[in-house]
């Protein structure tokens, strides 16, 4: 493996770590549609 | 060693532009894959990846971004001797001339494709819909997406470099 292709490979693990640890910081998914209405209303029960 | 080189020398910024084209394809590929893999990205309701079968989601979005990145790696082939002569692995076609209209046509019809399709998905997109991204979670969808709009342009500049090359130096 060259060092120029180790860099390469580096920055792709880098950005993928950015990427991945952005969504995860931003927080979970919550579902805003009508149909996931009834198990929100569940959940506060 | 034998050293194979282009016909005439290639510009440097041709280079970098053809180098760029793959660095613009890797950020949607990775959010692409990173959404297959449910980290939260935002899509909820029918959109939300939980509904659709992993291993059929992660294979297509796997298969759609190793396909985006080799559409991207052909633009070296413009400033490579593999997009001069065909290479040795290429059966029937291989140490034979490749004809410079058999790679600008190709190239120029996908640079007008990528500019038209990016431009329109990546604008066209308004995120009124409650179940797409919103706030955060939308903008980091937008940055990685934003670079595909330069692959166009990227690529088209190489076709002219490449070209101007090969009329040059034929």
């Amino acid at each position: 493996m060259t060092p120029k292709l180790k860099i390469k490979l580096l920055v792709v693990a880098l950005l993928t770590a950015v990427i991945a640890g952005a969504l995860l910081a931003t927080g979970s998914d919550e579902d805003p549609s009508p149909s996931a209405a009834p198990a929100a209303v569940g959940g506060v029960r | 060693m034998t050293v194979v080189t282009t016909r005439g020398p290639v510009p440097r910024w041709a280079e970098w532009a053809a180098q760029a084209t793959i660095w613009c394809a890797l950020p949607s590929g990775i959010w692409r894959i990173l959404f297959a893999l449910r980290l939260p990205a935002g899509f909820t309701g029918s959109l939300d990846p939980h509904r659709i079968d992993f291993s059929s989601l992660l294979g297509y979005v796997c298969a759609l971004t190793l396909l985006s990145e080799t559409l991207a790696f052909l633009s070296m082939g413009l400033v490579r001797p593999w997009g001069e002569v065909w290479p040795r692995w290429i059966p029937f076609l291989r140490g034979r001339r490749v004809h410079p209209l058999a790679a600008i046509i190709p190239a120029a019809l996908g640079a007008v494709a990528l500019m038209v399709i990016w431009t329109q998905l990546l604008f066209g997109f308004d995120g009124s819909d409650p179940e797409t991204p919103q706030g955060a979670k939308r903008v980091i969808l937008y940055l990685c997406y934003v670079p595909l709009v330069a692959w166009g342009p990227l690529l088209a500049a190489v076709t002219v470099a490449y070209a101007v090359r090969r009329h040059r130096h034929g």
